[in-house]
């Protein structure tokens, strides 16, 4: 990596990040694999195919954003890779002895072949396009709630569609494209300038649409990054600080939510005193502390571990797996890459030429990071357990799915070089 | 339950092969790394909102508070009592380093052994007592939990408890090498001798024997039968089992009528109010109310038995009535005495307390606390019962000690006390100097020329009162309470044996025994005179 050529467009687009990426996932799932062969000298051939579908998609990744969204940030789409890549690997070593977790096999191919298409379509700087799918989008955000509120079925407190599919994950994408066009609308052409009062308060309510739905779909978690994205999409819509409106309102709706219905009670009390019902309510939160205590500075190794004895482990807990094997250094350098993700979602909104992707890139890494803090927070006793997935991380469908599309639309909204960019 | 266990089961056998530390190691440079690249590349173009740098230094802000908050667990989760408890009782990793704190010792007056981790054992706990002192000093189980001193004092044996400077450099070191923990050693009163010798001493039957000294209240046996195996307490509480009640600590919780033991209050309440009566005793007894039965004597029952008449007692006064347990006599005295200042003798004696023996840094450890009837229940008829410790009240052994104790310290007692650095604690005067003097020259004329013959051991002049309480079920229960020597008491005892029978013909015999090896042990007189010395 050569200082010169650190700007220089497709240049920029080093294979050098997306081959440690391949080396975190390739030395991980080596681990689990080792120390399941050192205890059964059975050869898990698992392994080289979860390697040559992450090992595709790396090289297909890189081929593409390259080429189609050469002034992008060079940092988004590896990051991404990375963090699922350590997903898989995750997933790989919870899983039973020969069963592959499905989900991720399936899901994450389609969340890496959405965000490439996602880049073919709206790269070098057609991502303002995607502002005029703002009504679509909204109506497709209230579609789905519908659909979960008529047919969902309950499952760990949350309505999921059959199949334990949440598909509510997509409502982020969808409800960002709507606000960032919806805000966008009135500082394009004759009418210059910010967005009046008016505006954003009719954002706010349409935006409180489909979140009424997820009220009665007691989905606290997605009600929580919901109300922060709301928050940051209306402080990057103006530099008046209308922001602060619904920032204040979300906090007397926020005790109402969590004191006065039962289910967010539970977990309030569950949060501030685990060891009431340490054998049973308790016990999830618990469990995960001890893996992460086990863990250490260095942790007991990928595989190594008793990952298993945390509930949920694999999905909403995997922070707690990880933590148990690699241990608080491999956490903060993990929790790092999260955070180098999100200042390069931020840093794409900081730069954008327009509001419309200013909004979006915004709005889009406000859910990312929000939804991370409030996992690793639920994991580690600093908020409330809502049961939600930790982005690209979590053995999931939808979710990953989703993380996915987010990560195209950010790749494609860090493009500045526009249609006159120079060739790779 | 996944694969994960039977890998980690092979890990601990094997250790983690070298491949996988590498690979590891690698799993962290390579994410290092990527962070570097990351770092290097500078955003291209100019900011056209840079207030939008913001919500980017909130959201590190919130990432680095949050990996604080984790180091507070999962790197200082050791200095979070619940927490280790927690994972001490509900982490099944074999290498949970929770696991590898070791508790502290628990020892006796002299430093001899009661319990101690040994960490290549299974179970890692053991208790050189055994069952002798199962109870006091408990047991500390993965799955049946803490007991006694183990859990009274759990936090300081875990070595969560911090005291000085050191204990906060060993956290400090902890925190760094996640090296091996010790807990605190808790030293009691006890003297394991006379735990065992007292053990051994109520024999086959369920019973319980404290001894105390009463300069200070230094507990020396705290014995309870049947008890179990305190390094696998499971059986103890197996279902199915037979209503023995083997994990009851009977010598602090085992509530039982006081029986003719309790004479000795009611002697005390009499005199401290100036009585001193004569009353006539016949052997048809004594009817406290129209409506009951005669409160009798043994002497009408053991006639009784034989086809014989028994004439009674005749005209007696305190002293004789008292050597020969006269329960005509004494419940007359109860009603001359009359309920307020029998109950009020009675709570002076802290009779009614839970008797705390132990505060510990987990929860405080104290006997059960002893039954009367509130006042309004007590009409003629029922203190005339009491008096001679039938009726509704009930006692633990610990309280009967506790009265022994204020006879032999001038009607002043210390508080009963298990940790050896607890200050001693002076309660509240019982009664006065003369009427202890009183009672101890009573107690001692029972045990040379009246019911507590049996506890007559030679040499140690033994002051006691025998006790047989009736049961509403089979034989009576069997007490003996005692001080001794009756000139300067340095040892206190209460004995009692369920179903034992005469409080002289099984609770006396098993507090002479005890009695001998506390001689033995230096305990009775000053080492020079002691027995085995002669």
């Amino acid at each position: 990596m050569k200082r010169a050529r650190r700007n220089a467009g497709a240049a920029a687009h080093s294979p050098a990040a997306y081959l440690l990426a391949l080396a975190v996932t390739a030395a991980a799932t080596g681990s689990v694999w080792v120390v399941r062969f050192a205890q059964a000298p059975v050869v898990d051939a698992r392994a080289a195919g979860l390697a040559a579908v992450y090992a595709l998609s790396l090289a297909a990744s890189w081929a593409v954003v390259r080429r189609f969204a050469p002034g992008s940030s060079p940092v988004l789409a590896p990051a991404g890779l990375l963090l699922a890549g350590l997903g898989l690997a995750m997933g790989f070593r919870m899983s039973g002895s020969f069963s592959m977790p499905l989900a991720s096999l399936v899901a994450f191919p389609a969340g890496v072949a959405s965000m490439l298409a996602i880049v073919m379509l709206f790269g070098r700087g057609r991502a303002g396009a995607l502002a005029a799918f703002r009504w679509p989008a909204w109506a497709a955000s209230v579609a789905v709630v519908l659909l979960v509120v008529v047919a969902g079925r309950r499952f760990r407190g949350t309505l999921f569609l059959p199949g334990n599919i949440n598909p509510t994950e997509i409502l982020k994408p969808l409800l960002a494209i709507f606000a960032a066009g919806f805000l966008a609308r009135s500082q394009e052409g004759a009418r210059k300038g910010d967005p009046d009062a008016m505006r954003l308060l009719a954002c706010a309510a349409l935006w409180m649409v489909p979140m009424a739905g997820l009220l009665v779909q007691r989905d606290l978690g997605m009600l929580v990054l919901m109300g922060v994205a709301l928050v940051v999409a209306l402080y990057a819509a103006t530099p008046r600080p209308y922001w602060i409106v619904p920032a204040l309102a979300a906090v007397p709706a926020a005790i109402a939510m969590f004191r006065y219905t039962s289910h967010g009670r539970r977990r309030v009390e569950l949060w501030l005193d685990p060891f009431a019902d340490e054998t049973g309510a308790g016990w999830q939160i618990l469990q995960g502390l001890s893996a992460l205590y086990s863990g250490g500075w260095w942790g007991s190794g990928v595989g190594a571990g008793f990952p298993h004895a945390v509930p949920i482990a694999a999905s909403d807990f995997i922070y707690a797996a990880i933590g148990e094997e690699l241990g608080f250094v491999g956490c903060v350098l993990l929790v790092a890459t999260y955070g180098a993700l999100f200042a390069a979602g931020f840093s794409a909104a900081a730069r954008a030429r327009q509001p419309f992707q200013r909004i979006l890139a915004a709005t889009l890494t406000a859910f990312l990071a929000a939804q991370t803090l409030w996992n690793l927070g639920g994991v580690t006793k600093a908020l409330p357990m809502t049961g939600i997935p930790l982005p690209f991380l979590s053995r999931g469908g939808s979710d990953l799915a989703a993380s996915f599309v987010m990560l195209g639309l950010l790749i494609v909204l860090s493009d500045r070089a526009g249609g006159k960019t120079q060739e790779g | 339950m996944g694969g994960g266990d039977g890998i980690s089961e092979w890990i601990q056998a094997h250790g983690l092969p070298a491949i996988v530390r590498a690979l590891n190691v690698g799993v962290l440079v390579a994410t290092a790394g990527f962070l570097l690249f990351a770092l290097r590349r500078r955003p291209a173009g100019p900011a056209t909102a840079p207030r939008m740098a913001w919500p980017g230094a909130l959201t590190a802000l919130a990432l680095t508070a949050l990996l604080v908050h984790q180091a507070v667990w999962q790197l200082a989760g050791f200095a979070q009592p619940e927490f280790v408890r927690f994972m001490q009782r509900y982490d099944r990793r074999p290498a949970q380093a929770a696991g590898r704190v070791e508790r502290g010792r628990i020892l006796d007056a002299h430093g001899a052994v009661l319990a101690l981790d040994q960490p290549a054992e299974r179970p890692p706990r053991r208790h050189p007592l055994g069952a002798a002192a199962a109870h006091v000093v408990g047991y500390a189980d993965p799955v049946y939990g803490m007991a006694g001193v183990e859990a009274a004092d759990d936090q300081a044996l875990s070595g969560l408890t911090f005291a000085d400077a050191g204990d906060f450099a060993r956290l400090g070191r902890n925190l760094l090498d996640r090296s091996r923990a010790r807990g605190a050693d808790v030293a009691l009163t006890l003297d394991a001798r006379l735990q065992r010798a007292a053990f051994e001493a109520i024999g086959d039957r369920p019973g319980a024997a404290v001894a105390l000294r009463p300069s200070d209240g230094a507990l020396l046996a705290l014995a309870s039968r049947p008890s179990f195996d305190p390094d696998r307490p499971g059986p103890a509480f197996a279902p199915g089992g037979d209503d023995d009640a083997p994990a009851l600590n009977r010598a602090l919780q085992g509530l039982y009528p006081a029986g003719s033991t309790l004479k000795i209050l009611t002697a005390a309440a009499a005199l401290e109010a100036g009585l001193n009566p004569v009353f006539d005793c016949p052997g048809s007894g004594f009817r406290p109310a129209r409506s009951t039965p005669p409160i009798r004597d043994h002497e009408y029952y053991s006639a009784l038995r034989e086809g014989r008449a028994w004439g009674g007692h005749g005209r007696i006064g305190m002293n004789e009535a008292f050597r020969k347990s006269s329960n005509v006599y004494f419940a007359q005295l109860g009603q001359q005495v009359g309920a307020d200042r029998f109950l009020a003798a009675a709570h002076r004696a802290s009779l009614t307390n839970a008797l705390v023996v132990l505060e510990g840094s987990s929860r405080r450890m104290a006997s059960a606390a002893g039954r009367l009837p509130p006042r309004e229940a007590c009409p003629p008829a029922e203190v005339a019962l009491l008096a001679i410790g039938q009726g509704r009240g009930l006692v633990t052994p610990l309280h009967m000690a506790q009265i022994a104790a204020a006879v032999a310290t001038d009607g002043h007692p210390w508080a009963p006390r298990l940790r050896a650095a607890a200050q001693p604690v002076r309660l509240q005067p019982v009664f006065g100097a003369a009427t202890a003097k009183r009672l101890r020259a009573m107690m001692r004329e029972t045990v040379t020329g009246g019911t507590g013959r049996p506890a007559d051991v030679p040499g140690l002049s033994v002051a006691g009162k025998t006790g047989t309480a009736q049961t509403p079920r089979g034989e009576d229960h069997s007490w003996f309470v005692c001080l001794a020597p009756v000139e300067a008491p340095r040892i206190v005892l209460a004995v009692v044996i369920e179903h034992g029978g005469a409080g002289s013909s099984a609770a006396a015999p098993a507090a002479a025994a005890i009695l001998r090896a506390a001689d033995r042990a230096g305990l009775v007189r000053p080492d020079g005179a002691a027995e085995g010395r002669r």
